[in-house]
C-alpha cells in the first residue's frame, strides 16, 4: 500500500503533503538520508564532469575525442569488456550453482562449503591474484614446477599473465556475491509452487524451467550484473595479473593516466562514458525484471524438500571442493608457506622455517603498526554508518515514502558503475579545496569507502526488505503504532540477519579496499591494502603473506563474532 | 602537481627519480633557491646550474640475472645481448611511465641506439612491471631470470639479501639517474626544510646512502662497498633534464605501443 494512502486512512479529510507531514514525524529522517545520499554521490561524479568538460579556456569536447581517437585507451575499454562480461558468466555459473547445490539438495558438509565461499568472498582480489602468482606465474609459479617435475616437460601448464588468467582469479572472487544471492532465493522460494506444478503433471525439468528458474531470474541478473559492475571497478588484480602481459583494463589505464604528468581531466573523461553505459545497463536491467519482484515471504511459511542426488553425491561433493580449492586452499596455503619461509619458493623444511617476516612486518616496516590501526578505525565507522544510511535508503524506496524515492535506488547504486579509482578522482577534486579539505586526514577515505560500500549495503539491505511483506507492517500501523515504531517491533527484528549481513559486507569490503585508497591515501593515513601494494613493489612476498594472512584473519574473526552475536549464518542463510 | 594545482601547500621537500620533474617546478617558479654547504664540490650530473636542485643520491640502470636459472658464461653481458631471440619469455622489464629512473634508462638508449632497440627488444614478450626497484623480485623468485634495466641499488640490496641475482654494468654504458632534492617555494615549514636538506647533504647522510642502501651520491668524500664498480670505472649514459622533460610524454606513447601497456 503506498505511504500517501496510509496517511489518509486515519483521517479522512486531510490530503496530500501537509496531511502526510503532520501525520508522519519521521518524514525529516527519511528526507535527510535521501540528500545525504545524493551529497555523496553527486558531488564526486559532479567533480568528474566538470574535469572533462572544462579546461583553462571553457567548455570543450578535447578530452573525449582524445579518448576515444586513442587505439591504447580503445584497446583498454575493449579488454575490460571482454573481461568482465566472462566474468559475469563464470561467477553467474559457479555462484547458481553452487548455491543450487547448497540449498535445494541433499549435499553433505553444507556447512564447511558455506564456510569456504565465505572464505572466498572475504579474500581480497588482490591478494588472490598475488598468491596465484605465485601458484601459476610460468616460470617460478609452484604448480608450473610441480607439473614440471612430474611430466618432464619444458613448457608451463598454466601462464597466470595472461586475460584467461586473469578472467580466471577474478571470477573466483566474484562469485561468491552471487552464490549468497541466489541461495537467499533458493531458500525463499518454497516448494509450495513447485509443488502446484508437479501437481499438475510437469516434470521436474519443466518444473524447473517454468517455476524455478522465473522464480530465480531476478537474482540471476542481479547477480550477473553485480558481477560484471564489480569487475569493471576491480584495481588490484589487473594491475598485478594484466600489465605484466601488456594488458590494460579501464581502471589500471586511468591509474596509469595518475603517473607523472597526471592527466586528471582525460582519466575523467575516461570515465563518463562508462558511467552513462552502466546507467543504461541498470535501466534495462529495471525493465527485463519490471514486475517480477516477489514476495514470497508472507506472514504464512512454505515447506521446501531437498533434491536427492543419490549416486551423484559424492562427484559432485568432490566438483564442489575442486572449485573451492581453486579460490583457498590452494591460495591460502602458498601464502602461509610465504608467510613463514625464507624462500618461498623452496619447500618448506625447518631449514626454511622462519618468524622473521613476522616480526619485521609488524614491529620493524615503518608504516605496518599505523595502517592497521587505520584500516580497522575506518572498518568499523563506515560500516556501522553505513548499514544505517543504506537501510534508510533502502526502506524508503522499498515503502516508496514519497515521490520519487524510488529513483533514490539509482544513486544508492551509482558508485557500483564508479570504479573505486574514478571515485577517488572526483573526492580528490572535491575535497582538496574549500570548504572542506578532507585531504590528507583519513576522513577522505571514510567518504570514500561510504559511498564505494553503498550498492553493497543498499542491495543487502533492500533484497532484505523485499522479503519482508509490507502487510505485517501494515498491520502494526492500522493498530497505531507511527512509522519508527513498527519498523523497530516488526520489521528491524525480521530483518536483523539481513542487516548484520550489510554491516559485515561493509567491513570486509573496507578493510579490503584498494582501488580508492591508493590514490587518496597521505603517509599519516595509509591503510593495509596500500602497503601490500607498496611491497608488492619492492617485492616482499614473505611480508604481504604475513599482512594479507592477518587481514584474512580478522575478516574471519569478525564474521564468526557477527554469527555467534546473531545466532546462524549471516552470509546467504536464512535456516 | 595535484595539489599545486588544487592550491594545497603541504609540501617542505620536493624529491623524485626525474630531474625534468625539477625543470617543470623550476619553470613554474614552484621552487626555492637554496644551496646547502658542501655540494660546491660535487660533479656536474648532481648540480642544477640555476641553484634549485641537488642531487642528492644517484643510482645505475643495469642488467640483472639470476645465476640459479643462467650460468654466468650464457648470461648476457651487453644491452644487444638482450635481443637475442634465445631470451624471449625470460625477461622484465620496469615501465617509464611510473620510474623516473627507466624514463631516463629509456632516453639515455634511445639516444645511443635510437627507438630500433625497443622495438626488437619487446619482440622477446617482456614481462612489464611498474617501478624500477620491481624486477629485482621477479628475477631473483625466476619468474623471469633475466631484467632488462632496474635501479642497481635495489639489486643490489637484494642480492645482499641472500637472494640468487647477479648485477651486469655494461660496457656499452650505464644510465646514471641522479635524484635531486628541492625545497618548495611555499614550504609550511622552510627553516625545518633547509636544515633537513643541510643534513640530508652532509657527509655522514650521505655515507649512510653509500652503505645501507647501496646508491651512489655526489659527495666526493664517500666510499663505497668492495663489491661494487666505483662511478669512474664505469662507461656513464646521462640524459638532459631538459630533454626528460621535454620527451615525457612521447617517450611514454611509444613504450607503451611497443610493449602494449
Amino acid at each position: 500500500m503506498p505511504a500517501s494512502q496510509t496517511g489518509t486512512f486515519r483521517r479522512v479529510g486531510y490530503t496530500g503533503w501537509s496531511a502526510f507531514r503532520f501525520k508522519d514525524p519521521t518524514f525529516p529522517v527519511w528526507i535527510g538520508a535521501a540528500i545525504l545520499l545524493v551529497f555523496l554521490m553527486l558531488l564526486p561524479l559532479g567533480a568528474i564532469f566538470r574535469a572533462s568538460l572544462w579546461d583553462d579556456t571553457g567548455l570543450t569536447l578535447n578530452r573525449y575525442f582524445e579518448v576515444f581517437t586513442n587505439e591504447q585507451f580503445l584497446k583498454a575499454i575493449w579488454n575490460t569488456l571482454i573481461i568482465s562480461t566472462w566474468v559475469g558468466v563464470l561467477a553467474v555459473m559457479t555462484g547458481a550453482l553452487l548455491a543450487f547445490l547448497v540449498t535445494r539438495t541433499d549435499l553433505p558438509w553444507k556447512k564447511p562449503i558455506r564456510a569456504l565461499v565465505m572464505a572466498s568472498f572475504v579474500t581480497p582480489p588482490f591478494l588472490g591474484a598475488f598468491a596465484w602468482t605465485l601458484l601459476a606465474g610460468p616460470n617460478a609459479g609452484a604448480l608450473n614446477k610441480l607439473y614440471r617435475a612430474v611430466t618432464g616437460s619444458e613448457e608451463a601448464l598454466f601462464n597466470i599473465f595472461t586475460m584467461p588468467g586473469l578472467i580466471f582469479v577474478m571470477a573466483l572472487y566474484s562469485f561468491p556475491f552471487v552464490f549468497s544471492m541466489i541461495a537467499n532465493v533458493c531458500e525463499l522460494i518454497s516448494s509450495d509452487l513447485e509443488d502446484a506444478a508437479e501437481i499438475l503433471g510437469a516434470n521436474k525439468w519443466r518444473t524447473a524451467w517454468t517455476v524455478t528458474l522465473p522464480l530465480a531470474m531476478p537474482a540471476l541478473i542481479g547477480g550477473f550484473i553485480l558481477a560484471f559492475l564489480q569487475s569493471l571497478s576491480l584495481f588490484g588484480a589487473p594491475a598485478i595479473l594484466g600489465l605484466p602481459a601488456g594488458l590494460h583494463t579501464i581502471t589500471t589505464q586511468i591509474w596509469a593516466l595518475f603517473q607523472y604528468p597526471p592527466r586528471l581531466d582525460l582519466a575523467a573523461a575516461f570515465s563518463v562514458p562508462l558511467l552513462l553505459a552502466t546507467m543504461a545497463l541498470i535501466a534495462v536491467q529495471k525493465k527485463i525484471l519490471g514486475r517480477k519482484g516477489y514476495s514470497t515471504v508472507g506472514g504464512k511459511g512454505g515447506q521446501k524438500r531437498l533434491i536427492h542426488l543419490g549416486l551423484g553425491r559424492v562427484p559432485v561433493l568432490l566438483f564442489v571442493f575442486g572449485i573451492l580449492s581453486l579460490s583457498v586452499f590452494l591460495p591460502y596455503w602458498i601464502l602461509l608457506k610465504a608467510a613463514l619461509s625464507k624462500a618461498w619458493a623452496m619447500p618448506l623444511t625447518w631449514d626454511n622455517f622462519t618468524l622473521h617476516n613476522f616480526s619485521f612486518a609488524f614491529f620493524e616496516y615503518g608504516d605496518t603498526q599505523r595502517a592497521i590501526y587505520n584500516t580497522f578505525k575506518l572498518g568499523i565507522v563506515t560500516a556501522t554508518l553505513g548499514t544505517l544510511l543504506a537501510t534508510l535508503i533502502a526502506y524508503v524506496t522499498h515503502r516508496n515514502l514519497f515521490r520519487g524515492a524510488r529513483y533514490l535506488t539509482f544513486f544508492a547504486l551509482a558508485p557500483l558503475v564508479i570504479p573505486g579509482i574514478v571515485l577517488a578522482v572526483g573526492l580528490f577534486i572535491v575535497y582538496t579545496r574549500p570548504p572542506l579539505v578532507l585531504y590528507g586526514t583519513i576522513w577522505i577515505l571514510f567518504v570514500a569507502f561510504l559511498t564505494k560500500e553503498m550498492p553493497i549495503g543498499f542491495s543487502q539491505a533492500e533484497s532484505t526488505f523485499k522479503s519482508i511483506h509490507p502487510e505485517l507492517e501494515d498491520a502494526s500501523r492500522i493498530i497505531g503504532a507511527n512509522r519508527l515504531i513498527s519498523l523497530k517491533d516488526i520489521t528491524a527484528p525480521l530483518a536483523r540477519s539481513g542487516l548484520i549481513a550489510a554491516w559485515s559486507f561493509i567491513f570486509i569490503g573496507v578493510i579490503r579496499e584498494l582501488s580508492a585508497a591508493i590514490l587518496l591515501f597521505a603517509p599519516s593515513s595509509k591503510v593495509v591494502s596500500v602497503v601490500i601494494f607498496d611491497l608488492k613493489e619492492e617485492g616482499q612476498v614473505g611480508v604481504i603473506a604475513v599482512l594479507g594472512t592477518l587481514m584474512l584473519a580478522v575478516s574471519f574473526l569478525v564474521i564468526l563474532g557477527v554469527q555467534w552475536f546473531a545466532g546462524r549464518d549471516v552470509v546467504a542463510t536464512r535456516e | 602537481m595535484q595539489e599545486a594545482a588544487a592550491g594545497i601547500k603541504n609540501a617542505d621537500i620536493v624529491h623524485t627519480s626525474d630531474a625534468g620533474n625539477f625543470e617543470l617546478l623550476k619553470d613554474k617558479g614552484m621552487l626555492l633557491k637554496f644551496t646547502p654547504q658542501g655540494v660546491a664540490a660535487f660533479p656536474d650530473g648532481f648540480k642544477d646550474k640555476a641553484g634549485f636542485y641537488y642531487g642528492m643520491r644517484a643510482t645505475l640502470s643495469v642488467i640483472a640475472y639470476n645465476p640459479k636459472v643462467i650460468s654466468e658464461k650464457d648470461a648476457p653481458k651487453t644491452w644487444k645481448d638482450l635481443l637475442n631471440p634465445r631470451w624471449s619469455g625470460k625477461m622484465v622489464t620496469a615501465h617509464p611511465g611510473y620510474s623516473g629512473i627507466i624514463m631516463t634508462h629509456v632516453l639515455a638508449l634511445v639516444n645511443a641506439y635510437g627507438w630500433d632497440y625497443f622495438r626488437d627488444l619487446a619482440k622477446n614478450k617482456l614481462h612489464i612491471v611498474q617501478s624500477a626497484n620491481d624486477p629485482a623480485g621477479v628475477v631473483a623468485s625466476g619468474e623471469r631470470p633475466v631484467g632488462v634495466n632496474g635501479s642497481e641499488y635495489f639489486y643490489y640490496k637484494t642480492l645482499k639479501q641472500g637472494n640468487p641475482l647477479k648485477i651486469v654494468y655494461p660496457k656499452e654504458g650505464v644510465p646514471l639517474v641522479v635524484s635531486p632534492v628541492a625545497i618548495a617555494k611555499d614550504a609550511p615549514h622552510p627553516n625545518a626544510a633547509k636544515l633537513f636538506t643541510e643534513f640530508i647533504f652532509s657527509k655522514e647522510s650521505q655515507q649512510l646512502l653509500a652503505d645501507k642502501e647501496g646508491l651512489y651520491t655526489g659527495h666526493p668524500e664517500v666510499t663505497y662497498p668492495a663489491d661494487k664498480p666505483k662511478l669512474k670505472e664505469l662507461k656513464l649514459l646521462t640524459a638532459d633534464a631538459d630533454e626528460l622533460e621535454k620527451r615525457n610524454a612521447e617517450i611514454k606513447k611509444r613504450f607503451t605501443e611497443l610493449f602494449g601497456a
